[in-house]
C-alpha cells in the first residue's frame, strides 16, 4: 500500500506523491492491527491525505480500515509490568498538551483520544492514568 | 473561570483542582503480530476505549471530565504494559477499502482539508500529523508477504 500519485499534503502545505510502500506482515492481516505509513524523506508528517493505493503486488482482495492522522500528546514509559512511570507534562516540554480535538477548517472531524504502543507478538491490553486540568 | 494565559497560572490551577482520568484500553481480537519481513513499517498497538462490544468497527473515545475551558494533561502515567506508550489524538481522515487494487482506496471524511489548533500561542495553526492505518475488517491479499 502507498500514498500514490496524488499522495498527501506535507507539513509545508505541498502536495507530495508517495513512493514509500507499506507491506502488511501476512497475507491475512487481522482487524485491530495498526501501522504507520511512511512519508517521503524530508517530510515529518501530513496536513491531509488525498490518495491511498493498493500496490499491484499486494493483490488486496478483502478488508477495510480507517486512516488516521495522529497527534502525539504525551509519552510515558513503563519499564516493567505494574511499575508506574510518570511524565510531568506541565513542566517538561515547550507546550502543555491539549486534550480536546482540533478544529477543522470546514465540516467536522471524528477524533479519538487513545494510547499507542509498539506492537509485539503478544498484544495485550494497555492503559494509562492521567491528570487533567481545566485551563 | 478565567482562562489561564501563563504556565504559572496553569500550575496554580493544578495545585488547586486537578482532575483525574483513568484510561483502560482493552484489546478486542488479536492483531496480527509484526514480522521482520514487513519492511520498515512501524506496527503499533492501538488501545482504543473498549466500552461496548463492537470494536474495531465502532471506536469509542476516552471519556474526559467536564470542564468549562480547554482541557490539558498535567501528567500521565502508565500502565500494565512494559513498553512505552503515547497518549495521542487519533483524528480520522477517512476510510480505506482493501477489496480492490484499482484507484484511490481512501474515502475522505466530510469536507475538511486542514485540522487546526492553537500551537505555541499561535491560533488556527494547521497541525502536522502522522498517518496511521487501523485494520477494521481483516485484510486479505493474493500474495503472502
Amino acid at each position: 500500500m502507498s500514498f500514490g500519485t496524488n499522495g498527501y499534503v506535507n507539513q509545508d502545505g505541498t502536495q507530495v506523491s508517495g513512493a514509500k510502500t507499506l507491506t502488511f506482515p501476512a497475507a491475512a492481516t487481522a482487524l485491530g492491527s495498526v501501522f504507520v505509513m511512511d512519508v517521503e524523506p524530508g517530510d515529518r508528517g501530513v496536513l491531509d491525505v488525498t490518495d491511498v493505493r493498493n500496490t499491484a503486488a499486494s493483490g488486496s482482495t478483502a478488508g477495510a480500515g480507517i486512516l488516521f492522522g495522529i497527534e502525539l500528546l504525551s509519552a510515558h514509559t513503563t519499564m516493567t509490568t505494574s511499575l508506574g512511570a510518570r511524565r510531568d507534562a506541565m513542566t517538561n516540554g515547550l507546550q502543555v498538551p491539549l486534550l480536546d480535538a482540533p478544529s477543522p477548517d470546514s465540516g467536522s472531524v471524528t477524533s479519538y483520544l487513545t494510547t499507542l504502543s509498539v506492537a509485539s507478538s503478544t498484544t495485550t491490553a494497555g492503559g494509562a492514568l492521567w491528570a487533567t486540568v481545566d485551563t | 473561570m478565567a482562562t489561564a494565559t501563563t504556565r504559572q497560572e496553569l500550575m496554580d490551577k493544578v495545585a488547586a483542582r486537578p482532575v483525574m482520568a483513568q484510561w483502560a484500553g482493552v484489546a478486542s481480537g488479536t492483531p496480527t503480530a509484526p514480522t521482520a519481513t514487513s519492511n520498515s513499517a512501524v506496527q503499533l498497538f492501538g488501545a482504543f476505549n473498549a466500552i461496548g462490544t463492537t470494536l474495531w468497527s465502532t471506536l469509542i473515545d476516552a471519556q474526559l471530565p467536564p470542564v468549562t475551558n480547554i482541557r490539558c494533561v498535567e501528567w500521565c502515567t502508565g500502565s500494565n504494559r512494559a513498553v512505552g506508550q503515547i497518549l495521542v489524538r487519533a483524528n480520522r481522515i477517512g476510510t480505506l477499502d482493501f477489496t480492490s487494487n484499482s484507484g484511490n482506496r481512501l474515502t475522505h471524511d466530510s469536507t475538511w482539508t486542514r485540522l487546526r489548533r492553537t500551537v505555541m500561542g499561535q491560533a488556527n495553526t494547521a497541525i502536522t500529523m502522522i498517518p496511521m492505518v487501523l485494520v477494521t475488517t481483516e485484510r486479505r491479499r493474493l500474495h503472502p508477504s
